[in-house]
């Protein structure tokens, strides 16, 4: 059944080296899953924006000036979040009925969503970002707050489906939560399940890029709480 | 990338779409100070003319050349950040924050893949785009001075907007301000 609308955290247009090859448009979606103690996108789930509801008809309205832009440097949409497959159907409507346009779609996702989420989108994404977060299942829990086995189960069937060359995974280094060269180790097990495109990246504060609200903040004292306790220990 | 370094780039992008469609078009300097998304209402009308003349020539049976011209114009993700040389603790409470340009202005920290941005400034307004000799231009392009041209699917053909049925070749800016509704339970 399709979805009525999309809820809409933001719109961001003309990205570059960001969100996929040639000039994209980021479509940041409403609501997530997981709970990611450094997340980067607070307001798509603290209830601090309202955020907008859109129709298919009127999320291409908003995107359509950059046609241009796609097309000429192999382009298009990034569906992000939040958890943009908490919206396949939504998504799977949209891409079937502008996949003529020859944009080229993106997901950006955590994969932490039900199976048939995924095969919604499937035969219409181009490329698969996916936020690991951690290939320890102890590790990704304790920073997600999620489960392990959804998003693991998930991502080996993508791999299955899709094949690895249309799968780009980020490998955070995550900031309390990896000692030593634990982000590379994660991205040596991942290798050795066959994947072959990595971005590993350290994680900011987003706190330093911009406002975030204290239920975000709260949120993320669960990570930084202990860890600075045992560095105040080691101190004294 | 900051909105000026877009601004070039997308600049160099518009100019290489009229140049290989044979579309006259002047590219001019921006004389709007400080930093910007990358666009600006005359950026965008000059996107838009660009749009109308490829139709035009569409609808005379032209040549029309538009995708993947400009595929090396705009880099692809980013390789891998070697991590090994960066302190994630001290990019944590240090990193991220922005650069000073040599002036000692701030400047917005680069967007990180998936983030939404922090606003920056842009400028409001309309503008269209009319080349200086648009005329005489036209008239030269709708007669029979351009039939050499003429051109068909088989010569290569796009049609960017996949067909116009759905009214999807429509030119207007869309409202990019938006109306807020209530919020959502999640």
């Amino acid at each position: 059944m399709d979805e009525a609308g999309l809820p809409i955290l933001a719109i961001q247009r003309l990205r570059m080296t960001t969100d996929g090859t040639g000039v994209t448009t980021l479509i940041c979606s409403m609501g997530c899953p997981l709970r990611c103690r450094l997340c980067i996108n607070p307001a798509s789930w603290d209830k601090t924006v309202p955020g907008e509801i859109l129709s298919v008809d009127e999320l291409y309205e908003r995107v359509k000036i950059d046609n241009l832009y796609f097309l000429t440097t192999n382009g298009g949409l990034t569906f992000g979040g939040g958890e943009p497959l908490l919206h396949s159907a939504f998504l799977k409507s949209f891409m079937e009925k502008y996949r003529e346009t020859n944009w080229l779609f993106n997901l950006e996702s955590s994969l932490n969503v039900s199976r048939k989420n995924l095969d919604d989108v499937i035969p219409y994404i181009h490329d698969f970002i996916i936020d690991t977060k951690d290939f320890n299942e102890e590790r990704y829990k304790a920073y997600t707050g999620g489960e392990y086995g959804i998003f693991f189960e998930n991502l080996m069937y993508l791999k299955e489906k899709v094949g690895p060359d249309r799968i780009l995974l980020r490998i955070p280094v995550i900031p309390f939560l990896h000692k030593g060269n634990e982000a590379e180790e994660n991205r040596a097990e991942f290798e050795k399940l066959g994947f072959t495109r990595f971005d590993v990246f350290p994680y900011v504060n987003p706190e330093n890029r911009k406002p975030i609200s204290e239920k975000a903040k709260e949120n993320r004292e669960i990570l930084l709480k202990p860890a600075k306790e045992e560095l105040a220990k080691e101190e004294s | 990338m900051k909105g000026k370094d877009k601004c070039k780039a997308l600049k160099e992008i518009r100019a290489k779409i009229a140049e290989e469609n044979d579309i006259e078009y002047v590219v001019s300097e921006c004389k709007h100070k400080g930093d910007c998304k990358g666009t600006c209402p005359k950026c965008e009308a000059e996107l838009i003319y660009l749009e109308k003349e490829l139709e035009k020539r569409r609808s005379l049976g032209k040549r029309v050349c538009v995708t993947g011209l400009a595929v090396g114009m705009a880099a692809t993700v980013a390789g891998c950040t070697p991590a090994s040389v960066i302190d994630p603790i001290v990019e944590f409470f240090g990193g991220g924050i922005g650069t000073e340009d040599l002036a000692g202005a701030a400047q917005p920290p680069e967007p990180v893949m998936g983030e939404v941005e922090p606003p920056i400034e842009t400028l409001d307004g309309e503008v269209e785009y009319v080349p200086d000799s648009e005329n005489s231009s036209e008239e030269d392009c709708s007669g029979e001075d351009c039939s050499e041209e003429n051109g068909s699917e088989e010569n290569g053909s796009e049609d960017p907007n996949g067909g116009s049925e759905d009214g999807k070749g429509d030119n207007d800016i869309p409202d990019l301000a938006g109306e807020a509704l209530p919020p959502e339970e999640f």
